[in-house]
């Protein structure tokens, strides 16, 4: 007699599985990351090739280890890479390689596996990893430079020194900070850095700085919905309506809200790290309240505090918060 | 008509290869077994009235229904010889007590049913079943919406891949169906009739629709997506009502039909034939698919030898649809009156290891009930079934679709599934069990 399969019903599976997101995923973070190479060089493509590689073989290290398996169909779902690109994204463009790996290893070994692995982390990896090093390098996490010159003007083949055509400049948010310490005002609307800073052209962390790369990204991922629309909805709107407020009534001050949305990582956040759906909540009515948290939280921590950014700071707080908030906001049952 | 949107849903491949214009029939051997086991998995055992070594004929009742719970009549749907009672298998109990008939010389003719005054004892004495597979006694949803209900669907919509049975039935036996339908409008003092026919039907429905036209039955065009033919989302797509939690449709005066039981209804009351047979879609990875009618009883290894399909060639075998039905093992499960289908698959199952829930609320967004079948599966792993039922765990309707687009293969319908049959029964004797041992103290 045949043996005959035993299965419990669906007896069929979705075509699309984990594999699939991961590489949409790849495809929408894909222009941010063209874009920091034709303005970095080829320097910036080896952080990217080296954060990855660290992050692959620290998950598969300690999978091998922990759980005596061998998991290379894990390591070759390339789950790793996507915080590997993320932690490159959000860092300053010229950095010692090192820096790089230590982010790394702080970002998949105590930001995911020592909670579980994939899917079990609470905190964003990422910015896990990322905060890490800010407050452990944070003088070279001030330093950001803008290139005089593209790869195809004088390719930047050099991959172990600081580009000396660069300059060293502060970003916009931050010079804004310094302006105001030292008693300067600021003009009301700074209309002439609109254009470059939506188009990518002023000094930043290598994948947040073009805004227009990143808002074709974050629509692959709001379409294909591995994201969750609900969460840079509520997050921009909250971080452009708090943003006008406190702008109206301390003009001079406090950068114009476009400009706050246009520099710094808020675009970045909002699109890509706080709709991370290992970490952000499960439900509609969550993911509202998510994002509201992150919006109003990085208004505050840029405003009242020393940061000149609080994007990575306001989604690692609002992380904290998900079991809580998927606690209270579960929908009912239909009929129930 | 305009349709009510609903929240969730997947599409699936179709595969409706059977033909739905022909209906085959399957003829019954010398000598060939039939199993008739006395429970399903809704219904209490019946009472078996009939004892080893009798000679019974076509129709002739071998099991009455019990008086507690829900319980239906078994008849005999062969000419033969009862060869045992004993333990017998079953696609979904596994093992369940049954009685065997051995066919002998089939006459083709059936004992006819006593003749009844209304449609509800006609069809309690027939023995019908809700055919689409849930196999609710039929007769308690007539004695339950007696002058409450003011309107009634019949579902004609299937949902899931391959099966055409129902739709064979809408074409072959259009007129057949009218009858009944008016008739039950007509003793029950129905005011609407809705059938539910799924979106881009071909035009070999026409017939059917003119004549429901005629007789002003609405027809409604649901968009092809599962599971929308299930029960209370029907109700809610038609007519924007809301079945309560543990509620049956008769509390929103809707009675809801399957399209195969208002055939089995219309030969129990013109023909005084109970349900003996019923028209069976064999599919699948098979060189010709078609619909059949199959006696009950049949068991799968007959129906395949009749067929001339070898079972070696295949490596699964499926009683019902894709979605929901069950898989057997043993090639003498009987067919019964529920099984719509018989697929024969022959292709590679991907095994997927399950991974850790990577929260993407796919799961969430394909609920229909709109529940979180993530968060129930979390609880039921860490055996917290207090959460579980606070979740609405019962609600859960086991369509499927949490299970088929889970990117992370986890089986969320099989552990709800399971804790509804098994684990709530141990909670709830558990918990009754704790209050009596503390009321002592």
């Amino acid at each position: 007699m045949s043996e005959f399969l035993m299965k419990l019903p669906p007896h069929q599976h979705g075509k699309y599985v984990m594999k699939h997101t991961i590489f949409i995923l790849a495809a929408a973070m894909l222009p941010a990351v063209c874009f920091s190479f034709y303005y970095y060089g080829y320097r910036i493509l080896f952080a990217y090739l080296l954060t990855m590689s660290v992050c692959a073989l620290t998950e598969w290290t300690y999978d091998s280890i922990k759980y005596r398996k061998d998991y290379l169909h894990r390591f070759l779902e390339f789950k790793g890479s996507i915080t590997a690109a993320f932690i490159v994204m959000t860092l300053p463009p010229i950095l010692p390689y090192y820096i790089y790996v230590v982010a790394a290893l702080i970002a998949s070994l105590i930001g995911k596996e020592l909670f579980g692995g994939f899917g079990r982390n609470v905190y964003n990896p990422a910015i896990t990893g990322r905060i890490a090093v800010l407050v452990g390098y944070s003088s070279y996490m001030s330093t950001f430079y803008l290139p005089t010159s593209n790869i195809f003007e004088n390719g930047l083949f050099n991959i172990t020194t600081v580009p000396i055509d660069a300059v060293s400049m502060a970003t916009t948010l931050t010079a804004a900070k310094e302006t105001v310490a030292v008693g300067g005002t600021l003009p009301v609307l700074m209309t002439e850095t609109w254009l470059p800073s939506f188009l990518g052209f002023i000094p930043g962390a290598a994948g947040e700085v073009s805004t227009l790369a990143l808002l074709i990204g974050g629509a692959v991922i709001l379409i294909t919905r591995i994201g969750a629309w609900r969460i840079p909805f509520a997050c921009l709107t909250t971080f452009l309506v708090l943003a006008t407020v406190f702008w109206y009534f301390n003009q001079g001050y406090i950068l114009d809200p476009i400009t706050q949305v246009l520099s710094g990582g808020i675009v970045l956040g909002a699109l890509f790290m706080a709709t991370d759906f290992v970490t952000s909540p499960l439900y509609s009515k969550g993911q509202i309240i998510f994002g509201i948290g992150c919006g109003a939280l990085t208004v505050l921590i840029r405003i009242f505090s020393s940061y000149p950014e609080g994007i990575g700071f306001s989604i690692l707080l609002m992380n904290s918060l998900v079991p809580l908030i998927d606690r209270y906001t579960k929908p009912r049952s239909f009929g129930g | 008509m305009k349709l009510y949107s609903i929240k969730g849903g997947i599409k699936l491949k179709q595969n409706k290869f059977a033909d739905a214009n022909i209906i085959n029939t399957l003829p019954v051997l010398d000598g060939e077994l039939f199993y008739y086991p006395l429970s399903n998995s809704f219904c209490t055992n019946s009472i078996p009235v009939v004892s080893k070594g009798d000679v019974v004929k076509a129709g002739d009742l071998i099991a009455k229904a019990s008086e507690s719970g829900f319980s239906i009549d078994i008849h005999s749907s062969v000419d033969g010889i009862i060869e045992d009672i004993t333990q017998i298998k079953h696609s979904k109990l596994i093992t369940t007590e049954g009685i065997v008939i051995k066919a002998s010389e089939q006459s083709g003719d059936y004992t006819k049913l006593t003749p009844a005054k209304d449609i509800e004892s006609s069809v309690k004495n027939a023995g019908v079943l809700g055919m689409g597979g849930a196999g609710f006694p039929s007769y308690i949803k007539f004695c339950s919406s007696k002058s409450q209900v003011d309107t009634l669907i019949i579902n004609a919509s299937e949902s899931e891949p391959y099966l055409t049975c129902d739709q064979s039935i809408l074409i072959n036996k259009a007129d057949e169906l009218i009858e009944t339908i008016l008739l039950i409008k007509k003793e029950l003092d129905i005011k609407r009739v809705i059938v539910a026919l799924e979106g881009n039907t071909t035009e070999q429905t026409d017939k059917f629709k003119q004549l429901a036209k005629d007789n002003s039955i609405d027809i409604a065009e649901l968009p092809r997506k599962y599971p929308y033919s299930g029960e209370k989302q029907l109700i809610y797509v038609l007519l924007g009502r809301t079945v309560k939690k543990g509620e049956f449709p008769s509390s929103v005066k809707v009675m809801i039909q399957n399209i195969s039981t208002i055939y089995s209804i219309y030969e129990a009351i013109k023909k005084s034939k109970p349900v003996i047979d019923r028209v069976v879609t064999i599919s699948g990875d098979i060189p010709t698919h078609q619909n059949i009618i199959v006696k009950v009883g049949t068991t799968v290894r007959s129906l395949l030898e009749k067929l001339n399909l070898d079972p070696e060639q295949y490596n699964r075998i499926i009683l019902g649809g894709l979605m929901t039905g069950t898989s057997i093992a043993d090639l003498d499960t009987p067919l019964l009156k529920t099984v719509s289908a018989v697929l024969l698959l022959n292709d590679k199952v991907a095994s997927h290891d399950e991974e850790a829930c990577a929260r993407c609320g796919r799961c969430i967004d394909s609920c229909v009930m709109r529940l979180s079948p993530t968060g129930i599966n979390n609880s039921i792993v860490q055996g917290d079934i207090d959460q579980a039922l606070k979740d609405d765990l019962m609600s859960c309707i086991e369509c499927g679709c949490c299970s088929y687009v889970c990117i992370s293969s986890r089986k969320l319908m099989e552990s709800i599934q399971y804790a509804k049959n098994f684990l709530v029964k141990d909670h709830i004797a558990s918990l009754e069990m704790e209050k009596a041992s503390g009321g002592k103290k």
